[in-house]
């Protein structure tokens, strides 16, 4: 995992976000490497992650956060990970094939939001009460591209949101904001205003550089005296396979 | 003119006021929505609270016992697991339960309820309250980045008083204020616009501190165009009366007349040449 991001939003494996609600944005960029980050923040925790897969397959993750030196093979096997898998279910819906285990594999159809919001909630319901949870759903926003109304992503959110509330879990999910989703700019507000934490990753605008790969924001939100208040720490990073340098804007060792 | 809203007097029955708060995710506030519903509920005899976005134990958090009189919460925190029949169902329950005596409903935001329902049920909801054969004030929240324009419109027309928090606070006010962009719906027909920065205390007292003077504008209920007419801006009075304008309609202006063709007869003086020659006879088309 990625110690520099955690001593800037001051999480650890002994304070995990607790009943947050994390969107990771990106434009110019992909940021779906901080996912890597959070299931391997939990799994070496001790705690317990919900992986919904749309964008990428488990061997995606495996791989990816085998590097973390989190072992997800492992982890599933001890119950300590539960996968969904609705890249499977789309395939299926694809190919008009129809598995006859579960309901959700047998490609979608429109309960199927539904029937992954009861799913997630068994599961994190399921989880021991002195341990707490992260649900991860890779791209929420893929789910428009499959064809889903915006009405039910944004409900999903909401529930996802509720569970967060009643259950000591948390959401995190992604937004590609360069999508080709037409409701793309009505899904971001909706995730803005109901979020506690916003990740927010931008591409340089002058191009690729080897050096900096972009700008990350995190943008923590809190009540203080009955007013919201918007915490923000912006630095430049470069990712690696293994590392997540952070550095103040225009302090890169390339740079300076 | 905060102070003064929280300080107006009470509706008079069948004729209850709504006042909607307008924020945005980049200026998120329930500060004023609290201040405002906490400073007016001790002059009413019930006081009603409707979560949508937060629950009892966020409410009772943030007013930490230090409102003495008995606010009854309603909680609709879990609106996204029901159907629009079943939101619909729990909130007439809740009026129901409302005494026919003086009230404040306070939402900490209709959002939710518009997502569930749909706008123009909850607009109906709300005039149907306000109708109500006593006295009752409303106070809402609206986030604007989450409805649609035509949505922000229907409901500007049921409220009576607007404020605004979408817009960011300029540099050379003091930024741990924010400021307010009022619009007030005066029963003489004025509407009263305002800019304010406000603060709330932890005792939800109310500080203001006035931006721009404040401006009236007067609207005409029988022209609701408001279309410009020349005779009101020209120094000098152009209007024409209805005799007039039937005079001018009258006049066959010279060298006109109208026949079937529309085209125009002339008649040829002693002194015209006329020619009748085709000019373009030598061209071979």
């Amino acid at each position: 995992m990625f110690e520099e991001l955690n001593r800037l939003a001051g999480w650890s494996t002994e304070k995990l976000p607790d009943r947050e609600v994390i969107f990771i944005t990106d434009k110019g960029c992909n940021g779906t490497f901080l996912l890597h980050h959070f299931i391997a923040l939990y799994l070496k925790a001790g705690q317990h992650v919900v992986l919904v897969t749309v964008e990428q397959s488990f061997a995606h993750y495996s791989v990816a956060c085998g590097k973390l030196g989190a072992n997800l093979t492992k982890s599933k096997t001890e119950g300590k990970l539960t996968h969904v898998d609705m890249m499977k279910a789309g395939l299926n819906e694809y190919l008009q094939e129809s598995s006859p285990t579960d309901q959700l594999s047998k490609g979608f159809s429109n309960k199927t939001l539904e029937q992954l919001n009861d799913m997630i909630h068994d599961l994190v319901n399921s989880v021991p009460v002195d341990k707490k949870s992260i649900v991860i759903v890779d791209d929420l926003s893929l789910f428009l591209s499959l064809g889903f109304p915006i009405e039910d992503v944004i409900t999903f959110y909401h529930k996802m949101k509720y569970i967060t509330r009643t259950k000591p879990a948390s959401f995190l999910t992604v937004l590609h904001l360069d999508g080709s989703a037409e409701d793309l700019p009505t899904l971001y507000p909706n995730f803005s205003y109901y979020g506690t934490c916003e990740l927010k990753l931008e591409g340089l605008e002058s191009g690729y550089s080897k050096d900096v790969h972009g700008t990350l924001e995190v943008i923590q939100k809190s009540m203080k005296n009955l007013r919201t208040v918007f915490e923000r720490k912006v630095r430049q990073y470069k990712v690696t396979e293994r590392t997540l340098h952070l550095f103040a804007p225009g302090t890169s060792k390339a740079v300076l | 003119m905060l102070q003064k809203l929280v300080g107006k007097l009470k509706p008079n029955p069948n004729e209850g006021s709504i006042l909607i708060i307008k924020d945005s995710a980049t200026i998120p506030d329930f500060s004023l929505l609290y201040s405002m519903f906490f400073n007016k509920a001790a002059l009413y005899k019930s006081s009603h609270v409707i979560l949508f976005e937060h629950t009892e134990e966020d409410f009772f958090k943030v007013n930490k016992g230090i409102i003495p009189y008995q606010v009854t919460v309603h909680e609709c925190y879990h609106y996204q697991y029901m159907t629009k029949l079943q939101l619909q169902v729990k909130l007439q329950r809740i009026f129901c339960s409302f005494p026919a005596e003086e009230i404040i409903i306070c939402f900490d935001s209709l959002n939710p309820w518009i997502q569930v329902a749909s706008a123009s049920s909850v607009i109906q909801t709300l005039c149907q309250l306000q109708n109500l054969p006593c006295s009752i004030e409303i106070l809402a929240v609206i986030h604007t980045d989450l409805i649609s324009e035509s949505v922000n419109l229907q409901f500007s027309k049921i409220v009576g008083t607007t404020l605004c928090m979408d817009k960011k606070p300029s540099l050379d006010l003091d930024t741990s204020k924010l400021v307010c962009n009022g619009k007030s719906l005066k029963p003489s027909g004025k509407i009263l616009f305002f800019i304010e920065s406000f603060l709330v205390s932890t005792d939800f007292k109310l500080e203001t501190k006035t931006c721009l003077s404040q401006s009236t504008t007067q609207i005409s209920q029988q022209n609701e165009k408001n279309v410009a007419s020349p005779p009101c801006i020209a120094t000098f009075d152009i209007s024409t009366k209805q005799e007039e304008i039937l005079q001018k309609n009258l006049l066959v202006l010279p060298y006109t007349k109208m026949n079937e063709s529309g085209s125009i007869i002339y008649e040829a003086d002693y002194d015209d040449d006329l020619d009748y020659d085709d000019p373009d006879e030598d061209l071979e088309f």
